[in-house]
């Protein structure tokens, strides 16, 4: 992979993730989540061994955007640990699914944002534990990880433009066309 | 080398490792790294975002009225734009009344007694909605002497605070809306008449509006103005709007004796393009040169 297309497009996206909330957010601020989407796209897409450091850069950089702590403070980790987690699933289902094709990165969108979500939302909650952090969120479990929910079904239908856009660019990213030692099934 | 570490998974295991415990060390010793990065990656994208989220804010507004059109050709054209001629007037009324209205608040901000602030003014580029809390950032920082804790206005209302980290050139400002601890507040009825002090606000389940449960005797209508006046968590944003009553519901646990205001705030708050941050002035006796 192109490292230096993966840090442009990762620029260009976190600029606009959250500049754009205004005009996008819809319901109770939910809005999409352009980083998952490129994750998903070099997650399908890239060599085996760059994956979890791609999505892992992607995670720290959203952990780095506000995150639901009141008060002070940006933990580095729950969503790194989240896209990292991500990353193994994808590694795990892309060989089952056509790389190229624009509706797979929206059902991978969905299913990596899923376990992303899961694991974010339970490091969040373990903060909570007394012999860890010791210091609870105060919200509903439940609540956020519907609110995810929203967030990934409207991140899914923004995938469907951007993916064109990145599979048009497909060949700035420097993919092989099957990555060396990858299974077909 | 690059290579080797990329295909090496030991070093991955040991990055989340860290990772994982950095996410359950208190906030104090776990946001040490977000405290370096952070303000680094605002100052990066800062470029692109300001020009992006004021676009946003202009196609995420209100429609703004066009230009004049051509003169109605039928009655039924004329008696439309009749119609709509009454609805404008209607709305800049209002706007007048708003208007007033803000002068009123701002002469009672100056009548109140509290700290001596400067304010700065500084632009918002960019909002993140994280479900519990709202934060915006600012393109000010500590090369503009912005700190955490500092107040942050629009107008007449109190937008929120400073936290930390502040960068050289960014600031994170946590909207009021997330404030978990009471506020004490005081509501007006109207320009003529005494407002009614000591009433504890708290925050809304949907974290977007307040909430103030007061006896059923006060008449309070929806509309009345919300002024914060608590001296120990916003002491220096006192007489400020909070915001108005949106709605009076009963209070459920006892409703013949308490009612419950509705209190939403008075600009939407996720919708700023510029703020002010209110700065301590520094001692008189350190602003003056001392003199050789």
């Amino acid at each position: 992979m192109n490292w230096i297309t993966f840090g442009i497009t990762t620029y260009v996206c976190f600029a606009l993730q959250s500049a754009l909330g205004p005009a996008w957010s819809v319901g109770s601020g939910v809005s999409p989540n352009l980083l998952l989407i490129l994750a998903v796209f070099v997650g399908v897409s890239a060599r085996r061994a760059v994956v979890p450091w791609a999505m892992l850069t992607l995670g720290v950089l959203l952990d780095l955007l506000p995150g639901p702590l009141v008060g002070p403070g940006v933990i580095v980790g729950p969503q790194a640990l989240g896209y990292l987690a991500g990353a193994y699933a994808v590694l795990q289902l892309r060989n089952l699914v056509f790389r190229e094709s624009v509706f797979t990165l929206v059902v991978m969108v969905f299913a990596v944002g899923g376990f992303a979500a899961l694991v974010e939302t339970l490091v969040y909650a373990l903060r909570g534990l007394p012999w860890l952090a010791d210091q609870p969120l105060g919200w509903s479990t439940t609540e956020q990880l519907w609110r995810r929910l929203q967030e990934l079904l409207y991140t899914a239908v923004v995938a469907l433009p951007l993916g064109f856009l990145l599979g048009a660019s497909r060949r700035l990213w420097g993919f092989s066309s099957r990555p060396q030692g990858d299974r077909i099934f | 080398m690059a290579s080797a570490l990329l295909t090496s998974s030991r070093v991955l295991v040991a990055v989340a490792s860290a990772l994982a415990v950095n996410s359950q060390l208190p906030t104090r010793w776990g946001s040490m790294l977000g405290h370096v990065l952070k303000p680094t990656v605002d100052f990066a994208v800062l470029p692109v975002r300001t020009p992006v989220y004021r676009l946003a804010v202009d196609l995420g507004g209100n429609d703004q009225p066009t230009g004049r059109d051509d003169p109605p050709a039928t009655p039924e054209q004329l008696r439309d734009r009749y119609d709509a001629a009454l609805v404008r007037i209607d709305q800049q009324q209002q706007r007048i009344a708003e208007l007033v209205r803000t002068l009123e608040l701002l002469q009672g901000v100056r009548e109140i007694e509290q700290p001596d602030t400067t304010p700065l003014s500084a632009k918002v580029t960019a909002t993140t909605d994280a479900g519990p809390r709202v934060v915006l950032t600012l393109n000010r920082g500590t090369r503009d002497r912005v700190a955490p804790g500092m107040t942050v206005v629009f107008k007449s209302s109190v937008v929120g605070r400073v936290i930390e980290p502040v960068g050289p050139s960014s600031a994170d400002v946590e909207l009021i809306t997330a404030h978990r601890a009471g506020l004490q507040v005081r509501v007006r009825r109207g320009p003529d008449s005494i407002p009614y002090d000591n009433i504890r606000a708290q925050r809304g389940d949907d974290g977007r509006t307040f909430t103030a449960d007061v006896a059923r005797d006060l008449r309070i209508r929806p509309g009345a103005d919300v002024l914060l006046a608590d001296a120990v968590h916003y002491p220096d944003a006192r007489g400020r709007l909070l915001g108005v009553v949106e709605n009076i519901v009963d209070y459920e646990p006892d409703p013949h004796l308490l009612q419950r205001l509705i209190i939403r705030p008075a600009v939407d708050l996720r919708a700023l393009r510029e703020v002010a941050v209110l700065r301590p002035d520094p001692p008189a006796s350190a602003a003056q040169p001392s003199d050789p």
